[in-house]
């Protein structure tokens, strides 16, 4: 290293120092100007003993406590105003003169009027007598058809007892016919027993001969064939004409040909005596079944044929008496028909009748209605013409008066126009009743006000002054459980409804020890405080430092708090910085 | 003996020199771009009330906010009842407040066009309707009087921003004056400064004059759209769970945890799913504020990249070096033991 670096490094060490104590020197001579304006600029104020006025305002407006509008039912044009705003009145006094014409009001009453008579004699015409003719007519064709119908029911009438008689009757002839039948049945049988027994033997002997008659004719065949085989045998002997073998066999022949018919003829000639013996048998029964017919005949002729001819009589009787109870029957018949209709006849003509009476009690019901009806309408037709007649009396009479003293604090009507019917032409107030004024307050605000208390009224400057008194705290209908309304009376010259009144109602003054602007009053979360600001004396001058006081609240106005804690009369109080103060933070107060 | 040999190396080439010089370049552009990401996460007061809540207390707090649609049907009862889940949610896992004392805060605003009236001076005003806590969550400087608070009895109180005060009054210390809506008399209760960020003022620039009052005041025109909630969060994503299955945010509303958004990997996230935002599906309109966060993810999104793009070639450069050195030391080990062997 070079002896000429050495000495610039020197040099370069000899500026760095200077620049450094310049440096230092500039800093420690404008450390206090420039520690002032890094620090917080604060505006503080004093606390002070003093009183808290919480004060209630409000507005409202000013009403008479007694006024009255001055109207009049008709729209009639005006003629003159006689009074002026502000013009004291006394009954009777002239306000208005109204132009001499008919009224719309009474034009359009008496069109009413014919309107309403119209109606009425219209409704006359509705409510004349109803007509039942055709009603009546009905009926008696009703009760006609109904007589028609009970003559053919009395002429078809069959009783129960005729009737049962002749049931009865056909009913003792058909057990006569039944007993003759068996009567004649029993006759019969009793006089046949012999009859029939002879006829079961005579049918038997009748086949034991026709069986024997049947064997005797065979035989009678078998004989005569014996009787031609012996005369062939004979006839072929005699003719025979060889040898005597063969004669020897034909004399053979001829001898058991011979043999045969004996034979045959023997049992011929007992079939003979047999069929013989028979025939006389079956003559012989012939014989007894005529005898026995003959006996029945004899025997049961006579009483069988009485019996038979009663029974023909009886059933002759019968044929009668049926004939006579179907008669009844269809007669019977004729008259339940005739007798139902003339029951649906009467329903009919009963029904008829009492919707006849309905209709009759119905109308009448009517009658009385339209009768009250038109009695009402009569009343009101003279109502309405009673109204005409005031109308027109109006009409003439072109005046409206005042009715109670006072001062006419409005008129709502100039000369040429017309009136409203019922709207207010002028209001008078009775100025004797004196005025007053309400406006809602919070259940809060209330609480700060007795009655009695005066109020200051805040925006009327010209003028007289006006009083205030506070008459009632009364529940605020609009806002229930949570609002009240304040009602002042007001006492003072001019004063007239419609005026709006701004009132400032305070408690009563309390004094305290300390009072600290509203300002200066900080919340956080460790409850309420305020920030004193403290000085303390440096070689470089005063210091200021805020320092955190926690307080109470005790009472609070528009401006000032009450407060106690650690703080005193002539303390200074913080109210507002430029920068967000830290409780022990050095600041700097407002240089005014 | 080490350093002696890599400076050797090092001086004799000077390719490394300018290596060196670009690594050197590369890491101070990391810490700046880190620097500017810590920065900017800490730009927006509004998204870190959690530790503002949380004071001195040892829980560890998250912030949830739920975004509703414009035609959102969620009312003031819906979000008592909601409470009431929210004190359920905690007994279970053994939390209770105090007396006296709350463990969670939460706002609801709804927002609605206004005429208000000083006189014979008029503004059309963006009203924000406002619950009574909604100046925890957005702290904004006070020129004058106070903000609108739970001790409040009167719900005729406003806070005009300077503008409206400006326009309405022509001055800034206005707290008490009375001015009107549709007829109606209000006290002002102050008057605040509006973010002064510049994501904010982007944000806001659709809403020159914004006035804030009681939101029962316009719950009728302006429906719930916004609610914000700092609760404890035992563990990760607790206070996001609870406020995602147990709020009404019906289809289309979207829940968000504000305390965790600017994280790394979140930011990284919205890298990834790089212009899906874009994408608009669930009708809501976001809130200034919110538009505001919004911005400024997207710019710290930009940061991270560039922050990891800086610092690709001192890791590597680092990678390097260290299997240089490692090889080497290996070598000396080496040699040191045969160096041993031949002396034994």
């Amino acid at each position: 290293m070079s002896e000429q670096d050495q000495v610039q490094k020197r040099a370069w060490v000899k500026n760095a120092a200077i620049v450094f104590l310049a440096v230092m020197l500039l800093l420690t001579l404008f450390s206090n100007t420039i520690l002032n304006h890094s620090l917080p600029e604060v505006a503080v104020r004093y606390a002070e003993s003093g009183s808290i006025n919480a004060k209630i305002r409000g507005t409202g407006t000013v009403t008479a406590n007694q006024s009255y509008e001055v109207s009049i039912p008709q729209t009639r044009r005006v003629e003159s105003v006689a009074v002026q705003v502000g013009d004291p009145v006394q009954a009777g006094d002239l306000l208005f003169t109204l132009a001499d014409s008919e009224s719309s009001e009474l034009e359009a009453a008496k069109a009413e009027l014919d309107a309403m008579v119209l109606a009425y004699r219209l409704a006359l015409i509705d409510t004349s007598s109803k007509d039942y003719a055709q009603d009546d007519h009905e009926i008696a064709q009703l009760q006609k058809k109904l007589q028609e119908a009970q003559t053919e029911s009395a002429a078809h009438y069959v009783s129960d007892a005729e009737l049962q008689q002749a049931k009865n009757k056909v009913t003792e002839l058909e057990a006569e016919i039944r007993e003759l039948t068996a009567e004649l049945a029993e006759l019969g049988e009793g006089s046949g027993g012999n009859l029939a027994e002879l006829k079961e033997q005579r049918d038997q002997l009748q086949h034991e001969f026709d069986a024997a008659e049947i064997a005797y004719r065979e035989e009678m065949a078998a004989l005569r064939e014996a009787a031609e085989a012996a005369r062939d045998a004979d006839l072929a002997l005699g003719i025979s004409s060889g040898g005597p073998v063969e004669v020897y066999m034909a004399a053979l022949a001829i001898t058991y040909a011979k043999a045969g018919m004996d034979e045959e003829l023997d049992a011929t000639g007992l079939l003979k005596t047999a069929v013989a013996a028979a025939y006389t048998e079956i003559t012989q029964l012939e014989g007894s079944l005529a005898a026995v017919k003959d006996k029945i005949k004899n025997d049961t002729s006579d009483e069988y044929e009485d019996v038979s001819e009663e029974l023909q009589d009886a059933q002759l009787e019968l044929e009668e008496a049926n004939t006579a109870l179907e008669l009844l029957n269809e007669k019977k018949e004729k008259w339940l028909l005739a007798d139902e209709s003339a029951e649906s006849y009467q329903e009919q003509l009963n029904e008829k009748l009492f919707a006849l009476a309905e209709q009759k009690k119905q109308d009448n019901k009517e009658q009385q209605k339209d009768s009250l009806n038109l009695a009402d309408q009569q009343k009101k037709i003279s109502e309405q013409q009673q109204k005409v007649n005031e109308l027109q009396a109006d009409s003439v009479s072109g005046t409206v008066v005042a009715t109670a003293p006072g001062v006419v604090t409005a008129i709502n009507v100039t000369a040429g126009n017309e009136t409203m019917p019922g709207e207010a032409m002028a209001v008078i107030e009775a100025q004797d009743l004196g005025y007053s004024l309400s406006f809602p307050v919070t259940l809060e605000q209330a609480k700060k006000v007795k009655v009695g208390d005066q109020a200051e009224v805040s925006n009327y400057y010209w003028g007289p002054s006006i009083t205030a008194t506070l008459t009632s705290v009364k529940n605020d209908p609009e806002n229930p459980g949570q609002g009240k309304v304040l009602n002042f009376r007001l006492d003072g010259e001019d004063i007239s409804a419609g005026m709006q009144l701004t009132l400032a109602i305070g408690q009563k003054s309390a004094n305290y020890d300390v009072i600290v602007p509203n300002s200066a009053l900080r919340t956080d979360a460790n409850g309420t405080f305020v920030l004193l600001v403290t000085a303390k004396s440096t070689p470089l001058g005063n210091r200021y430092y805020a320092n955190r006081v926690d307080v109470n609240v005790l009472a609070t106005d528009d401006i000032n708090s009450a407060v106690s804690g650690g703080i005193a009369s002539y303390d200074y109080v913080l109210t507002t910085s430029t920068k967000p103060i830290e409780p022990g933070q050095m600041v700097r107060l407002i240089e005014n | 003996m080490k350093d002696f040999h890599i400076k050797d190396f090092l001086l004799k080439k000077k390719i490394y020199c300018i290596l060196i010089l670009l690594n050197a370049l590369c890491l101070l552009a990391f810490s700046i771009f880190s620097f500017a990401y810590d920065g900017l996460s800490r730009q927006l007061l509004h998204e870190h009330q959690a530790e503002i809540w949380a004071g001195e207390s040892e829980e560890r707090y998250a912030q949830v906010s739920c975004f509703l649609p414009a035609d959102s049907s969620v009312t003031v009862e819906d979000i008592a009842a909601f409470r009431q889940k929210v004190d359920e949610k905690l007994l279970e896992v053994s939390l209770e407040a105090e007396e006296g004392k709350s463990l969670y805060i939460d706002a609801y605003s709804g927002e609605a066009k206004l005429n208000l009236k000083n006189g014979d001076r008029l503004a059309n005003v963006h009203a924000l309707g406002v619950s009574e806590n909604y100046f925890f969550f957005h702290n904004l400087f006070l020129r004058s009087g106070s903000y609108l608070t739970s001790w409040d009895l009167m719900q005729d109180r406003i806070v005009l921003d300077e503008n409206t005060a400006w326009n309405l009054f022509g001055s800034f210390d206005v707290a008490g004056m009375e001015l009107s809506i549709n007829g109606k008399p209000f006290v002002v209760a102050g008057v605040v400064k509006r973010d002064q960020h510049k994501v904010s003022k982007l944000a806001e620039e659709s809403t020159p004059s914004v006035v804030y009052l009681d939101y029962s005041v316009i719950a009728d025109q302006a429906p719930i759209r916004c609610y914000e909630l700092i609760m404890p969060n035992p563990i990760s994503d607790f206070a996001f769970s609870v406020v995602k299955e147990n709020f009404p945010i019906g289809e289309r509303g979207a829940v968000l945890e504000n305390s965790s958004r600017f994280r790394v990997p979140r930011i990284a996230d919205l890298f990834f799913d790089y212009g899906k935002r874009l994408m608009q599906t669930d009708g809501i309109i976001y809130p200034s504020w919110e538009n505001a966060a919004r911005l400024l993810e997207a710019r710290m999104s930009w940061l991270l990249l560039l922050a990891a793009i800086s610092a690709i070639l001192p890791l590597c450069s680092i990678l390097v070096v260290m299997v240089v050195l490692y090889r080497r030391l290996h070598l000396y080990i080496k040699e040191k033991i045969m160096d041993r062997r031949i002396a034994a």
